[in-house]
């Protein structure tokens, strides 16, 4: 929860601010604001840290990697499947993978770093390199059962998140952070690539270790008798990585077993993997899936037609079952050849099959519950659950991927070298193992790079992968994090996404904003267009929990409070429902019961009663329904899930926190405010109704007057707006950078606005905004701005643009071919040297005009000066000059980053908006003394026209205006928080009585004057202060013109695109507005003259318009030589005619040559008929 | 008395009937959102579907009875006309405006209505 703002709300603390911008002090001023990046930073933390309960993840991901084994000679020497075992075997394994901080003066992936100095992420933005640290693994091997060897092996350099506990920024600051050169509240959770800030981002994957029951009809698809019914689990195995199983219903009663490997799917019959796991009879069988419900004959008939089906392969006991699985899943699985085949069976389970859990009884009863759930949504008794909705959803953390592709990369390198030696075998060579040398010798061989392959996923997004890490998308894994400004820089970390495989779905179901979300998921911030509702964003208070805390002592726990083990079958209740933590099934216990184990668990977990129960526990009781989801009581303890705080009222000593998960808050009574609780059924209330809006809907004031989608849009304009990326502006190196200069704190604001800082980055200015309809240069949402305003540096605006120059670049070997510099001759130059210094680099301050010179380097092998110019078109303004260096730090100069500072004025056609949605394009800069002023002679610095608001309704711009005009004539800020007021408490009496005290109307308009005629007007105008975004889009970024232009070379038709001079497309709808109004002649200019037009020689006789060709004339002139006659209709001759009687010339457009001679590669004619003129 | 069913309207009353049935249909629904629509407009869309005598829809599959290829291939399903152009040996007369957009000629609309007819010197 966000701790409540202790300082005065209603001051804008400016001293404070001042106080702390001095002096940083030593811990971070916004907790807020770190909390909002925690997982980020907490999952990634947990790869490589562990906690007192748990492990790091990437040992126990060590733990999980198969076992691979190397054989010194060929397979066919050796008797498969066990026996005796000519030759010696060779065991490899990992341990102790190790990230070090990252450190200058990497040394190449084959060796050991060597110590040097720590690198911190300022200078990797600034070099334009990747924060990166080495990456060690402890190689082990021991031959046969002898001695265990080991060596420490490089891996390549990882990329490291910045400020998680492998950064060297870690546990800094702000007065550490901006020694650093960091802002004083960095607060990390992102990647550096070549300079870049990449985020993976949050991907929504289905509730890990919860049986979901889908209804699906493609299913029918999959195969004759195969059913719309089945249900699925995404297993997580304890390092976090996860294998999804799903088991079919077939309309003949049977159930098949869906497992992917490596990317394919197997269809097993269920039976057959449950009789693998544990010996059990028929009869056991029967009755823990029947569950003592002998008279529910749609049950027992189907569990009889699958026991009958199970008979059909002819085995018996458990190891049969198991040898034949392992028999068919030998060469898939690629396990050391001396397994057994019940040993690869069982190698398969471990893998695959319900990877959760460790114990194969466990796993058995798993699969028992499946099939009861399944058998309760195929009778109708229950019904499917949503695959779309929140309460099946949990969140692929970053950490959690990037371990994962650590983790399949390390058994790569294994099974690579079992590879190599298998290969060896094959080219006869002879494989030696029992020396150290030859092992190196093998290793040299990899490609042990884990480092390159991991900077690869982050810098382009793509996951190249041979398991497909058990998520069915391949890219998009990776987001830029754009410091347009502050308010997008941190919703990249709060905003989730759906899947890219969704995107491509036609049907709208998944992007519907459903209840279960509430709280979870903002209703409002969410793009509109084709990424709507796949896109969302987190509402502040969500986290997500990263971690697993021990559970051991919970079971014992569930039993003391009336839940029975399972210890036989036989004596089980038809009443009774399951009890599963983390996706194992603990236990039974009527439903009844289970109510009340649940009530009992929230309040012993939320009063601390019982220390072995975590806070962030998630106890959904699903209580029993006609047809609603299937019954049970599901624990949570894992990580990845969504929780929220919301107040418990059941605590004895006053209120307390607990925290909710999507799974649970379906079934809880939660109260939205005080007057919603019903005594005796409510348990928890909202802290506040803010708390479902995520941090950006929340900074959009009195949002609960607006129509809903003003709010969104303004969640997407708050994004585009011009505002203070950062303020070690000086130490970024950004591609292009959009600063305003005028940006200052907002009067209206909301309190989470102080809670997360924004301050320190404002987006935009209090301006004087009169709702007029003045001049008519304000109409169709045009605004007029105050010329005067506009001098005085009202939303004045920067971009910086860093432009990368690498003379290296596109040379294949390391030797130097250039360097910056100028010539003697180009020194005598003063239109060169007023630019350019010696060293070939522009002066700091320099005003560079389009085709100035920005650069001069000599080519060493030419010797030649060259000078290669600013291309604009814009006049810039050199910034600063960065000379990089290399790696190693030895190599002379060969980059450079000049950062370019293009000023930006408002001009006519720039882009305005208020926080609601409401977005104008500047008309005019009109001159002060023609605007209009109001009683006390105050000029409005921006006018918009009343037509703006009947139909968009956001009436919390009026507020807002009036809020502001109050808080600016008494110096203090407003608070704007929605649903602050009601009907009886109305917004407009609150700041209207405030205003009549600051001397103005009580509703915020005023008598004004027309700044023309010096009269008044006739109607009074409503005037107050809005706080005002200047957005990114630019006309100087926009506009197109072209009269002539290039052409393209197929088609002869203007090309398109502004950065080619191309033209505008003059496309159907044009052409039937032209063709409705009438004017033929225009249109054909437009179409043909002014396009393609063309004169074609056509041959009247045969009416082709590719047969006349030129021929040479060999009448005249030198022999041989083609040498076209001056009148064209002579040289042309008709191929097909053979002769040039009929040639006509006539115009048309090019593009129907084009398509003639197209048709004709086809073997279709097209003749026309010409006619004489 | 009235019905929606187009096609009842015309099998019963005829053309003319079907004709305004379908201006009151298509009017219909953009009263129910109180949006007015010339009647021109309608009564152009009601003409299109009821030239030929019978009714037909306003989309690619029924442009097929359009008598200019050139102007079928350039509304939608190119290929698909093409291709019947050219299994048919069909000719185009260049007279509708998407035809002689084609060849760039002027459209035989507005000012481009009339021409001038001049004894070649």
């Amino acid at each position: 929860m966000i701790a409540p703002n202790t300082t005065d709300a209603s001051t804008f603390q400016t001293l404070k601010w001042n106080q702390e911008a001095i002096n940083p002090g030593r811990q971070a001023a916004y907790p807020a604001l770190q909390a909002a990046v925690a997982p980020h930073l907490e999952s990634f933390n947990a790869i490589f840290e562990g906690s007192r309960d748990s492990p790091a993840l990437i040992d126990l991901a060590l733990n999980d990697l198969p076992e691979r084994v190397v054989y010194d000679l060929p397979p066919d020497s050796q008797t498969l499947g066990g026996g005796s075992q000519p030759g010696n075997r060779l065991s490899i394994w990992f341990e102790q993978v190790t990230l070090d901080r990252p450190r200058n003066f990497i040394a190449p992936s084959s060796q050991v770093t060597r110590p040097s100095e720590l690198s911190f992420p300022a200078e990797a933005r600034e070099r334009k390199v990747t924060y990166r640290g080495q990456l060690n693994v402890k190689f082990c091997w021991r031959v046969n059962d002898g001695p265990v060897n080991s060596d420490v092996r490089g891996l390549g350099s990882l990329p490291v998140m910045v400020r998680s506990n492998r950064c060297n920024l870690q546990n800094m600051g702000p007065a550490q952070l901006t020694k650093h050169r960091e802002e004083s509240e960095e607060a990390g959770g992102y990647f550096i690539m070549n300079g870049n800030e990449k985020i993976i981002r949050f991907l929504i994957v289905p509730r890990s270790n919860y049986i979901t029951a889908i209804y699906r009809p493609s299913f029918n698809k999959r195969g004759p008798t195969y059913s719309a019914y089945g249900v699925t689990i995404r297993c997580l195995r304890p390092d976090t990585t996860s294998s999804t199983i799903t088991v079919h219903y077939l309309t003949d009663g049977d159930l098949t077993l869906r497992l992917y490997f490596r990317k394919r799917e197997y269809l097993l019959p269920l039976m057959l993997v449950m009789r693998a796991l544990v010996e059990v009879s028929d009869k056991e069988l029967f009755l823990a899936i029947v569950q003592g419900d002998f008279d529910n004959t749609f049950l027992t008939d189907r569990v009889e037609l699958l026991l009958r089906s199970s008979k059909r392969l002819g085995l018996r006991t458990r190891l049969q079952y198991l040898q034949y699985l392992g028999a068919h899943f030998r060469v898939v699985l690629n396990l050391p050849r001396h397994y057994t085949d019940a040993q690869v069976g069982e190698e398969l389970i471990r893998q695959v099959i319900a990877v959760h859990l460790k114990d194969n009884r466990d796993k058995f009863n798993l699969l028992v519950a499946m099939v009861q759930k399944i058998y309760g949504i195929v009778s109708g008794e229950y019904a499917a659950d949503n695959g779309d909705s929140a309460n099946n959803h949990e969140i692929l953390l970053p950490g959690h991927l990037y371990l994962a592709m650590i983790k399949e990369r390390l058994d790569d390198i294994l099974s690579g070298f079992v590879e190599y030696a298998e290969m060896s075998h094959r080219r006869g060579e002879s494989v030696n193992i029992t020396n150290h040398k030859s092992i190196a010798r093998i290793w040299s061989k990899l490609s042990p790079d884990i480092g390159r392959r991991i900077s690869n996923f982050l810098a382009t997004g793509n996951l190249v992968s041979q398991s497909g890490l058990d998520l069915n998308q391949t890219a998009g894994f990776t987001i830029i994090a754009e410091k347009l400004n502050f308010l997008r820089y941190i919703s990249h970390f709060r905003c989730v996404h759906r899947g890219a495989f969704f995107a491509t779905m036609k049907t709208t179901s998944v992007r519907k904003l459903l209840p279960e979300s509430w709280g979870f998921m903002c209703p409002v911030h969410t793009p509109d267009g084709t990424p709507c509702g796949l896109l969302t964003h987190l509402s502040h208070t969500c986290r997500i929990t990263v971690g697993r805390p021990d559970t051991s002592e919970i079971p014992r726990l569930l039993v003391s409070l009336g839940m029975s083990q399972i210890f036989h079958r036989s004596v089980a209740n038809p009443a009774n429902v399951t009890v599963q933590l983390d996706g194992r099934v603990v236990g039974y216990c009527t439903s009844q019961m289970a109510a009340e184990i649940a009530r009992n668990l929230r309040h012993f977990k939320v009063t601390g009663a019982h220390p072995g129960l975590p806070l962030d526990m998630e106890i959904a009781y699903v209580p029993l329904s006609r047809g609603g989801q299937y019954p049970g009581l599901y624990l949570f303890t894992g990580s990845s899930r969504m929780i929220r705080p919301v107040k418990y009222l059941c605590a004895p000593e006053g209120d307390a926190t607990d925290l909710i998960g999507t799974m649970e808050q379906v079934y809880l009574d939660i109260a939205c405010m005080s007057e919603d609780v019903v005594p005796h059924v409510t348990t928890h209330m909202e802290f506040s109704p803010t708390h479902i809006l995520s941090i950006l809907a929340n900074m959009t004031p009195f949002s609960d007057f607006n129509q809903s989608p003003r709010n969104m849009y303004q969640c997407q304009m708050g994004k585009q707006t011009m505002g203070t990326p950062a303020q070690a502006l000086a130490y970024r190196a950004d591609n292009k950078l959009y600063r305003i200069q005028s940006g200052q704190s907002p009067i209206v604001r909301a309190k989470l606005h102080a809670d997360y800082g924004f301050d320190e980055f404002p987006n935009g200015t209090n301006a004087c905004v009169a709702v007029i309809s003045y001049t008519g240069y304000d109409m169709e949402d045009a605004m007029i701005l105050n010329k005067s305003a506009h001098e005085r540096g009202f939303k004045y605006g920067t971009v910086y643009k860093t432009e990368l120059i690498d003379l290296s670049e596109g040379s294949r070997n390391s030797t130097i071919m250039s360097r910056f510099g100028l010539d003697p001759l180009n020194l005598n130059r003063p239109e060169v040297t007023k630019y350019l210094d010696i060293d070939g680099l522009p002066h700091i301050g320099a005003r560079l005009p389009a085709g100035a010179p920005l650069y001069a380097f000599i080519n060493e092998t030419t010797n030649r000066n060259i000078v290669k110019t600013y291309k604009g078109p814009e006049e810039a303004v050199v910034d600063s000059v960065r000379l990089l260096g290399a790696d190693s730090g030895t190599v002379a100069l060969q980059k450079v980053a000049i950062v370019l500072r293009i000023p930006r004025p408002p001009v006519i056609g720039d882009k305005f908006s208020s926080r609601h949605g409401q977005k104008g394009v500047c008309s005019q800069k009109w001159p002060a003394i023609d605007m209009p002023f109001s009683e006390s002679g105050i000029q409005p610095d921006i006018i918009i026209n009343p037509h703006a608001f009947p139909s968009r309704m956001t009436i919390g711009m009026f507020v807002e205006s009036i809020a502001a005009k109050a808080g600016a004539m008494n110096g203090c800020t407003q608070d704007s928080t929605p649903f602050q007021f009601s009907e009886h408490h109305t917004a407009a009496d609150h700041f209207g009585e405030q205003l009549v005290q600051a001397g103005y109307n009580y509703h915020g308009n005023e008598p004004m004057y027309s700044g023309i005629t010096g009269e008044e007007f006739q109607a009074d105008i409503y005037f107050g202060v809005v706080y005002y975004q200047r957005l990114r889009h630019m006309v100087n970024d926009k506009f197109q013109v072209r009269s002539t232009g290039p052409i393209n070379p197929l088609t002869h038709q203007p090309v398109k695109g502004r950065k080619r001079a191309g033209g505008i497309r003059f496309g159907e709808m044009e052409r039937d507005a032209l063709i409705a109004h009438g004017v033929s002649y225009l249109l054909q200019d437009r179409l043909l003259n002014c396009s393609d037009y063309t004169m074609a020689q056509v041959c009247k006789l045969c009416g082709s318009v590719i047969s006349p060709v030129h021929v040479p004339d060999m009448t005249s002139g030198s022999r041989g030589a083609f040498r076209p006659r001056p009148s064209v209709k002579l040289s042309v001759k008709c191929q097909t005619c053979q002769t040039a009687k009929g040639i006509t010339v006539i115009s048309m457009p090019f593009v129907f040559r084009y398509l003639a001679a197209e048709l004709a590669s086809m073997n279709i004619r097209l003749t026309l008929k010409v006619g004489d003129v | 008395m009235t019905t929606n069913d187009i096609h009842a309207t015309l099998q019963t009353y005829g053309v003319e009937a079907a004709r305004s049935a379908i201006i009151n249909e298509v009017s219909g629904v953009f009263a129910a959102y109180s949006i007015g629509v010339d009647p021109r407009h309608i009564s152009l869309i009601a003409d299109y579907m009821t030239f030929e005598g019978g009714y037909k829809a306003f989309n690619r599959k029924c442009i097929a009875t359009n008598a200019s290829p050139l102007a079928k291939m350039s509304f939608e399903s190119t290929c698909k006309f093409l291709t019947d152009a050219t299994i048919y040996g069909d000719y185009d007369v260049l007279n509708n405006p998407s035809a002689r957009l084609v060849v760039g000629a002027p459209i035989l609309a507005g000012t481009g209505i009339c021409d001038v007819l001049q004894e070649a010197a």
